[in-house]
């Protein structure tokens, strides 16, 4: 599990293997490595326009609100908002 | 005259045997069946599951491995050459072995057990009764293994854990990895090539459309984003999408119900697609979920492996075990494969009829 805290504006969920993970606005939660992998491509060295767009694809897949909103939209608004881990402990003693 | 029914005088423990006359027994199971002939054994009628089988190929397989190149993406090496005919060497190749998708076969196996007294009852001279009975178990025996293959291929090998001796489904592989994130060894959040798109009908297309005007729409979406390896031949969804889609025409064509001429029983395994933009679907019974699967049959294969494909054995002797009893075993192995899952597609969350 992969602590993540969303920093964007939106309220979102993520779905991996049936299972509903919301992950809210500025709060710290739990969630499987596997999936961060895939909604915000965490732990992947070598990031392309390729992976970026499947990450989107997921996220509007979970999240029907977020339809109409273009790769760059979810990428940098949301995605790119996400903190991980240490992050999370080094913002906080911030 | 001598009566002569065929049968040596059996005596003591002996399994049903030709000699015995028995061979029926096993012969409505038949020994290295036939792909098309598993195909033709469903309790249950299912199109897919049918095509699926019926033109599996038999290979012969490195144990435990199928090994298989994948279709990763379009090779440009096109280069523009003039006069001088002058032109670029590759240097490095295009294709990277260590991708290729390695699958684990498997193996299902069906046992069948007959008792001592009903080999010896039926060589007494009541044949009508209790052959019958034991070559229906025999069937159901094999209907039953044949049930489950169909389960486990149009369905999924995950429900909360991964069982990795079960045969990959239609849900693992078609599949944008939040289900099945590592398929056939390829890690899908790395190789993006490796994903189907699965679409949400009303949340992609919008609310209140026709069924088939969401089908259209997905498929015209599909050839935009994503057709290198062409359009899906075929769609099989679940009778209650299906009739959706079938009651969305109904307000722009005559629907024609039956032709009474025709209305005779026949042993036949047709079933009556509706083509959309060129793509016919068809309902399948073990599809329970409201969706479309769109199949690529270019990129869609079931391997059974050589020797297992299918088989059942002879019959073995349990009275070692303590009991008056033959058994026999079906067996079953192979694999569901894709080597492009971004050839076919999922359209979810369609219109249903209520009822169905």
């Amino acid at each position: 599990m992969v602590l993540v805290q969303n920093t964007s504006d939106k309220d979102f969920k993520i779905v991996y293997q049936g299972i509903e993970y919301v992950i809210p606005i500025g709060e710290p939660v739990e969630v499987p490595e596997i999936a961060t992998k895939l909604y915000f491509a965490y732990g992947i060295d070598d990031i392309n326009p390729k992976i970026i767009s499947w990450c989107c694809e997921r996220m509007r897949r979970a999240n029907p609100e977020f339809t109409n909103l273009t790769d760059r939209d979810i990428w940098d608004n949301i995605i790119l908002k996400m903190l991980f881990g240490k992050d999370i402990i080094k913002k906080s003693k911030k | 005259m001598a009566v002569n029914f065929n049968y040596q005088t059996p005596w003591g423990m002996y399994p049903p045997t030709d000699a015995t006359g028995a061979k029926d027994y096993l012969n409505s199971l038949s020994r290295a069946i036939p792909p098309y002939v598993v195909a033709q054994n469903l309790g249950k009628l299912s199109p897919l599951t049918r095509r699926i089988l019926a033109n599996a190929e038999v290979k012969p397989i490195s144990f435990p491995f199928i090994s298989q190149p994948v279709a990763k993406k379009t090779i440009n090496n096109v280069q523009k050459v003039d006069y001088e005919g002058s032109f670029n060497v590759p240097s490095s190749i295009d294709t990277d072995l260590a991708e290729m998708a390695t699958l684990y076969s498997n193996l299902a196996l069906s046992t069948l057990l007959v008792s001592d007294f009903e080999v010896k009852a039926y060589e007494q001279g009541n044949p009508n009764v209790l052959y019958d009975t034991v070559k229906l178990r025999a069937n159901e025996t094999w209907l039953g293994l044949i049930d489950q293959i169909a389960t486990w291929i149009l369905g999924s090998r995950i429900s909360g854990s991964e069982d990795t001796t079960q045969f990959y489904g239609l849900q693992d592989i078609i599949d944008d990895g939040t289900h099945c994130s590592n398929y056939a060894n390829i890690d899908r959040t790395t190789n993006s090539y490796w994903n189907s798109y699965i679409w949400n009908a009303t949340s992609v297309f919008g609310n209140g459309l026709s069924a088939y005007i969401y089908v259209m729409r997905a498929l015209s979406k599909y050839q935009k984003l994503a057709s290198t390896m062409g359009m899906p031949d075929v769609g099989f969804t679940s009778p209650a999408v299906f009739q959706a889609l079938a009651e969305s025409f109904t307000n722009i064509e005559r629907y024609i119900v039956a032709d009474p001429a025709k209305l005779e029983e026949t042993r036949q395994y047709e079933v009556t697609g509706i083509a959309i933009n060129g793509v016919p679907i068809f309902p399948d019974p073990y599809i329970t979920t409201n969706e479309i699967f769109f199949i690529n049959w270019s990129h869609l294969h079931f391997k059974f492996c050589d020797g297992y494909a299918v088989v059942s054995s002879d019959w073995k002797d349990l009275s070692i075990t303590g009991r008056l009893a033959y058994f026999s075993f079906l067996m079953l192995g192979g694999q569901l494969f894709c080597d492009a899952p971004v050839s076919c597609f999922r359209l979810q969350n369609m219109p249903t009829a209520t009822g169905i």
